[in-house]
Parts: C-alpha cells; sequence; structure tokens
C-alpha cells in the first residue's frame, strides 16, 4: 500500500490526517517541519506528501517545496499543499515570480472525503 | 506678446542660489540676482513682467520638509505592511485551532474515529478550544496596550504585585513540585502605571518559567532598585531557548521549536505581551538560555527622579 508522508507543524492536524489516512489503508509517517520533513522525504521515499504551507516561519511550506523540487531524489514524489489561510490572502505571499511545484491544494479544516479524492487521484 | 516671467532670486552668495540660477537659465528664464538693500529691488513695481521672489532659505525649508514628508510617508507605508501581515498572521493562528476541532469532529461522525478512541479525541479538542480563548485573550490585551491612553495611571509597587502573583501560581508550581526563591527588595521605589500591566509583566514570566522547567526544578526571582532603575530577574532550571530561537522569542506568535515539539500550549503572545509593556515603561529586557539547562530573563526599567 502507499506510502504518505504529512510534514505539519500541528500535532491534531497530523492525528487527523493520519486517522483518515490510516483507515483507508495507507502507510502514514510525519514530520514536524520542514528540515526533518525533507530528511525523511529522502530517507522514506514516500509516494505522495502532505505538506503545510505555513508551519514555524511563514511559507516554510514553499521553501521546503521548492527545496525537493530541487533535488532529484525527491522531485517525482507528488506535493499536496495545505493551508488554513483564505486564498486571496494566501494569495499575496506567494512570490508571483516564481513556479511553485504541487500536485493539489487543500484547505483547512480537511473534509476526509476531499482529502481521500484528492489522494487518490493522484496515486492512481 | 506672451510674457516671460522674471525670476529674481535672493542671496547669490549661496552656491545652490547660483546652480539654481544655472539651471533656470538653461531653461530659458531671464535671472536676476539681488540681495537686501538693491535699490531697484525696492522700487519695483512689477512693471510688465512677471516677478517671483525666492529667498534661499525658504527654498532650502521647503526642500526639507518636502524630504521629510517622502521619509514620513515611506514610514507609514512600511507601517501599514506590517499591520496588514500580523493581520493574515493573526487570522492564521486563529483559525488553527477551530481547524483542529472542525476536522476532529467530522472524523467522529465519519465514522473514522473507532469509539475506544473518541474521549481521547474530545479531550484534545477542548485542548484546542481553550487555545482559542487563551489566544483571544493574548490578543485583546496586545490591542489595549497599543491604546496607552487606555490605562488609568496608579502609583504601583512591582514588589507587592509580584507577591500577590506569586500566590496565584504558588498550586502550579507545587503541583510540579518546583522551588521559588525569592529574593527581592522590598524598599523598591514605585513606577507610575497601570497595575494590569504590572501583573501581566510578572504573571507571563513566571507563568513561562512555571511552564517550561520539568518537575522538581527551580527558579529564582530577583528584583532590586540600582543606578536610578528597577532591575528584575527571573531564572529557572527548565528546558532552554535553542540559540537560533533567541533572536525572535519577543515576536508575536513565534515559539522556540522545543516548546512545540514537546506539546506544551502557549500562544506566542506572552513575551510580546511582556516586551510592550517593558517598552512603555521605558524599560528593556534580555535573554540568556541553554537548552536543557534553563533560561534567565532580566529587565529593567528607569526610575524617574520625581518619583523616587
Amino acid at each position: 500500500m502507499s506510502k504518505i508522508l504529512i510534514i505539519d507543524d500541528d500535532p491534531d492536524f497530523v492525528n487527523a490526517t493520519r486517522m483518515v489516512l490510516e483507515k483507508e489503508g495507507y502507510t502514514v509517517t510525519s514530520a514536524p517541519g520542514g528540515k526533518t520533513g525533507i530528511q525523511k522525504a529522502l530517507d522514506q521515499q514516500p509516494d505522495l506528501i502532505i505538506l503545510d504551507v505555513m508551519m514555524d516561519s511563514v511559507l516554510d511550506g514553499l521553501s521546503t517545496c521548492r527545496k525537493m523540487h530541487g533535488n532529484p531524489l525527491t522531485s517525482d514524489i507528488p506535493i499536496v499543499m495545505v493551508t488554513s489561510i483564505a486564498n486571496t490572502d494566501y494569495a499575496a505571499l506567494f512570490p508571483t515570480d516564481e513556479y511553485i511545484h504541487m500536485d493539489a491544494f487543500l484547505s483547512k479544516p480537511i473534509d476526509p472525503g476531499v482529502l481521500m479524492k484528492k489522494v487518490q487521484r493522484i496515486l492512481s | 506678446m506672451e510674457l516671460q516671467p522674471r525670476i529674481v532670486l535672493f542671496d547669490h552668495k549661496s552656491s545652490f542660489i547660483r546652480a539654481l540660477k544655472n539651471s533656470l537659465e538653461m531653461d530659458g528664464f531671464q535671472v536676476n540676482l539681488a540681495q537686501e538693500g538693491d535699490g531697484w529691488l525696492n522700487d519695483y513695481e512689477g512693471g510688465d513682467d512677471q516677478m517671483i521672489l525666492i529667498e534661499a532659505s525658504m527654498l532650502t525649508r521647503l526642500i526639507e520638509d518636502s524630504k521629510a514628508l517622502t521619509d514620513e510617508n515611506r514610514r507609514l507605508t512600511k507601517l501599514a505592511e506590517a499591520k496588514a501581515q500580523f493581520i493574515r498572521l493573526i487570522t492564521h493562528e486563529l483559525q488553527s485551532p477551530i481547524s483542529a476541532v472542525e476536522n476532529y469532529l467530522k472524523l467522529i461522525l465519519g465514522g473514522y474515529v473507532p469509539e475506544e478512541k473518541e474521549e481521547e479525541i474530545l479531550q484534545k479538542c477542548i485542548l484546542r478550544t481553550e487555545e482559542e480563548r487563551m489566544l483571544i485573550a493574548d490578543l485583546l490585551e496586545l490591542g489595549h496596550l497599543e491604546v496607552r491612553d487606555s490605562f488609568q495611571l496608579e502609583q504601583v509597587n512591582l514588589y507587592y504585585e509580584l507577591i500577590k502573583i506569586l500566590n496565584d501560581c504558588r498550586e502550579a508550581a507545587d503541583e510540579k513540585n518546583l522551588e521559588i526563591t525569592l529574593e527581592a527588595d522590598p524598599d523598591i521605589p514605585n513606577i507610575e502605571t497601570a497595575p494590569e500591566q504590572v501583573r501581566s509583566l510578572w504573571c507571563n514570566l513566571i507563568s513561562n518559567a512555571i511552564k517550561y522547567t520539568p518537575a522538581n526544578g527551580r527558579i529564582t526571582i530577583s528584583l532590586i532598585y540600582k543606578d536610578g532603575e528597577i532591575q528584575g530577574g527571573i531564572s529557572d532550571t527548565g528546558i532552554g531557548i535553542p540559540s537560533e530561537d533567541q533572536g525572535r522569542l519577543f515576536s508575536e506568535f513565534f515559539r522556540a521549536r522545543n516548546a512545540r515539539e514537546e506539546g506544551i500550549p502557549g500562544t506566542g503572545l506572552g513575551l510580546a505581551i511582556v516586551k510592550r509593556i517593558l517598552e512603555g515603561l521605558g524599560g528593556r529586557i534580555s535573554v540568556k538560555s541553554k537548552t536543557g539547562q534553563g533560561t534567565t530573563f532580566n529587565f529593567w526599567i528607569p526610575v524617574p527622579d520625581e518619583i523616587r
């Protein structure tokens, strides 16, 4: 069964997402921040990464995403970006001159049905 | 015939005026230099010419004013930007606990939570709603600090307020068997401020020390008056603050990595509040810390002569 890595500094979000994914039979690991997240992505080679945009530093998620995409050992792993900021405010934080690699976008709180649909679509 | 304005500049000794004359002449204006006492100037009636009299000192002042306004405009734009950024941060922080609760409740309703885990999940929900409430309380306090006039100023004694707060915190400290040592001089001068600010100062620093110190640890609180300043210190034998996190420690919503990783609840606003209170009193704060060994906060509040 597919392996999914959740990178998020909110332990409750990790816990809730893990419960949904494990119930559907996925193997789930997690990391509380970008640095450990990248390390785990390299070590465990997950099939999918669920990544929070706003972790301890603003946009930690974006730089994590960029670093993983820039490394050939992790660049092929699909990424689902998660945020709790409203999309318009969120857009203001994005650097406009850069291409952000991501395969899907989810907003918090996550609806279990929506989460599963996106995960299944990417992994199929 | 169209009239060409004739320009008369005072103070031809100023190199600035000479440069201005050259530049105006290049633009095709007729420029005369004049100084106080020039006979022709007093008799001058205007005639067919349009005459603009510019005095050097006035021009310099106009240029300076305009520069000051540009600087001020730049400062205010920056401030507005910082405020907008801060509001985005607040929104994010306020949404996180609510999102977590909503997530969990949806999981329970959706049948993702086995019955034996339901209570544990509901407990987590309660913790997050408590976090939300603390966050709102801290944000209100922070907002209140911005409006200085809203405080009723009184003569406040830091020692007496410290004793009161210590009594309130006693239970939490006993729970973890923490030893609190007081090295405080009761005879320190009063300061003029709002009592709730001094209480908040102590409460935030002491409750932090209790929160981040593992069981059986020690907390030492000092308070003296020296060299025109009240000097306070709070040392603990707690988890400490990683050196790379110390620089941002007093920023709103910032929490040290180890505090978050150990799951110790906090809003990340307590020290921002403390810093603002101290700055409002003309004071300052510093931190010394080593992970695994403990943390010391020192603060200084100047006492004006007339109060002493």
